[in-house]
């Protein structure tokens, strides 16, 4: 659906130019919901905005839906970018229209006629829950409520694509929440590709089917969400990971925790699908003999399988620990063991 | 009290030439202002064209000047320069339809460069918003820069207003009347201190109306 091809751009600034994207390729499915992820300054925004040609590219080719947008003509650039919904951190509303006429306006940029297009917005404010404040000014509104006007106003014209980029950096937790089930629900509906943003972790885990890490410019890894959750290939992408999981801070934990226990083990064990629900680590820890105890455990629930994150305490040394962690690994579970 | 009602009367002439003095100015160079900033807006690289063009750049750099020019010249002197030109239009020199040119040549670089102001406050956010849904430059223009904008432009006007209000008082210098002049020739002149006064008072009656006005509207459209 969106293909991208050895695209680089560079920003001409006045102290030096800035390599905002290195030769990035990139395929986006059909119906998938795409996460990009990474640090601030990585040039995620730069890279999504070259989809709909916000940002044009110094090389490379952008195809969406096997068409290169980089060679588009203006009126044809113009219906593409009709055809792709957009969302943004800031909301970007009119604040001088209401509800209704922001979700109204993508269109009236097309000219459809006002009764028709107002109908659609009604329809739209309805499936956002925001029925009863068509009539109200973005100011009024909470920041989860403006949002849901953004997602309806990038849904009017029927998009394939909707590009979303820091869709929920602005929102607390639960509105970020609710945010993310409404995109999650779009993409179910009506079969819509979501492209999003985030340097959240907990965005991707919640509902992207593959994800991409961007650093420098660069793409550095793409998977499903659970291979580099799990397994994470570059170090910078686990470094990542485990400062979103809050491994590190497991570490550090455990460097309080000496104190606590003088010796034995401290294992981080990852696992994923299926295992998820299976007592394996109380099987193989009755097996060897070996008991524990937990010193943190989570579970998030992402698109595809549950992925957990636990922690515990194993009163022994690692030599004699050594074969149950080579069978949890066997299993196909991820485990660090700190000493 | 037959005194001052003996004044208003002196001064109702005088009354009738500031608001002409004021408004007919008002109307030509907020419609003249406006589209000089709208014309220099989108002729900006950081207004809306993306891509470079060398006559639009041109366009823009000559408008900026035009307006940069006009703004500086102090309105005394404009008044005086612009008599061969007032001569030419208006066929004559002296009284108020000859203040007219030189007054909306002051006041229309002083619009513009407010309409501009307004115009780059317009959330850049908000602008690529509505690029992105496939507006073109035309539609962002008509559709977000002047509804978001409509505030400022407005509030814009009423500043306009008060400004001409004093440039009027100077276009007394070529006959134009107005309170004023009247101010000045019956305090100054003739130490007639009530009609010094009441000018004043009729002065400021005008300013803070016009002042008021815009307030209220601002604050009637204003959705922020
Ligand atoms: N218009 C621009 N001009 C100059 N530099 C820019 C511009 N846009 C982005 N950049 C630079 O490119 C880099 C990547 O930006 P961006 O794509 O916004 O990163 P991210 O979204 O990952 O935070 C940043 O260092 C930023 O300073
Ligand atoms: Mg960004």
């Amino acid at each position: 659906m969106i293909r991208i091809e050895n695209a680089s751009k560079t920003f001409k600034n006045k102290n030096g130019d800035f390599k905002a994207l290195k030769n990035v390729s990139l395929s986006i499915k059909e119906n998938e919901i795409f996460g990009i992820v990474g640090y601030s300054g990585a040039g995620k925004s730069t890279l999504i905005r070259v989809i709909n040609q916000l940002e044009n590219v110094d090389e490379g080719s952008i195809y969406v839906n096997d068409v290169d947008v980089t060679k588009l003509s203006n009126k044809n650039l113009l219906t593409l970018r009709q055809n792709i919904g957009m969302i943004f951190q800031h909301f970007n509303l009119l604040w001088s229209s209401t509800v209704l006429e922001n979700i109204a306006l993508p269109l009236e940029i097309i000219h459809q006629d006002k009764a028709s297009r107002l109908n659609k917005a009604k329809e739209l404010a309805k499936l956002v829950g925001l029925e009863d404040k068509i009539n109200s000014y973005p100011a009024t509104l909470s920041g989860g409520q403006k949002q849901r006007v953004a997602i309806a106003r990038a849904l009017a014209t029927n998009p394939k694509i909707i590009l979303c980029d820091e869709a929920t950096s602005a929102l607390d937790p639960e509105t970020t929440e609710y945010i993310l089930m409404l995109l999650k629900d779009i993409n179910h509906k009506y079969g819509i590709t979501i492209v999003l943003i985030t340097h959240q972790l907990e965005v991707v885990q919640k509902i992207c089917h593959r994800v991409a890490f961007m650093s420098g410019g660069e793409i550095v890894e793409v998977g499903t969400v659970a291979e580099i959750f799990k397994k994470p290939k570059q170090l910078i992408t686990k470094n990542f990971i485990d400062k979103a999981t809050h491994s590190n801070e497991l570490y550090k934990t455990h460097l309080d925790l000496k104190n606590i226990y003088q010796s034995g083990c401290l294992l981080n064990i990852k696992f994923t699908d299926e295992q998820t629900n299976q007592p394996i680590l109380f099987n193989l820890c009755k097996k060897y003999n070996t008991p524990f105890s937990v010193v943190s455990a989570s579970i998030i629930h992402s698109q595809k399988a549950p992925l957990g994150v636990l922690s515990v305490h194993i009163e022994k040394e690692f030599e004699e620990i050594k074969e149950l962690v080579s069978e949890l690994k066997n299993k196909g579970i991820e485990v660090e063991v700190y000493e | 009290m037959s005194n001052i009602i003996n004044t208003l009367q002196k001064l109702s002439l005088p009354l009738y030439e500031t608001l002409y003095l004021t408004f007919i100015p008002l109307i030509f160079s907020v419609i003249f202002g406006f589209i000089l900033a709208t014309c220099i807006f989108a002729t900006s690289k950081d207004g809306l064209l993306k891509k470079e063009s060398k006559i639009l750049t041109i366009l823009n750099y000559f408008f900026s000047w035009l307006i940069n020019v006009f703004r500086s010249i102090p309105y005394i002197i404009l008044l005086i320069f612009m008599i061969p030109i007032t001569i030419l239009i208006v066929g004559k020199i002296l009284g108020k339809e000859a203040a007219l040119p030189s007054l909306i040549v002051a006041a229309t670089p002083f619009y513009a460069r407010m309409c501009l102001i307004a115009f780059k406050e317009v959330d850049k956010g908000t602008i690529e918003a509505v690029r992105a849904m496939g507006a073109t430059n035309f539609q962002i223009i008509t559709k977000v820069i002047f509804k978001e904008s409509l505030p400022a432009l407005v509030s814009g006007v009423a500043v306009l207003g008060i400004n001409l209000v004093s440039y009027s008082a100077m276009a007394g210098a070529i006959g134009a009347g107005g309170l004023g002049y009247q101010a000045y020739y019956y305090g100054f002149v003739r130490r007639d201190l009530a009609t010094l006064y009441i000018a004043t008072i009729l002065i400021l009656v005008i300013v803070f109306s016009i002042q008021g006005i815009g307030d209220y509207v601002v604050k009637k459209i204003d959705k922020r």
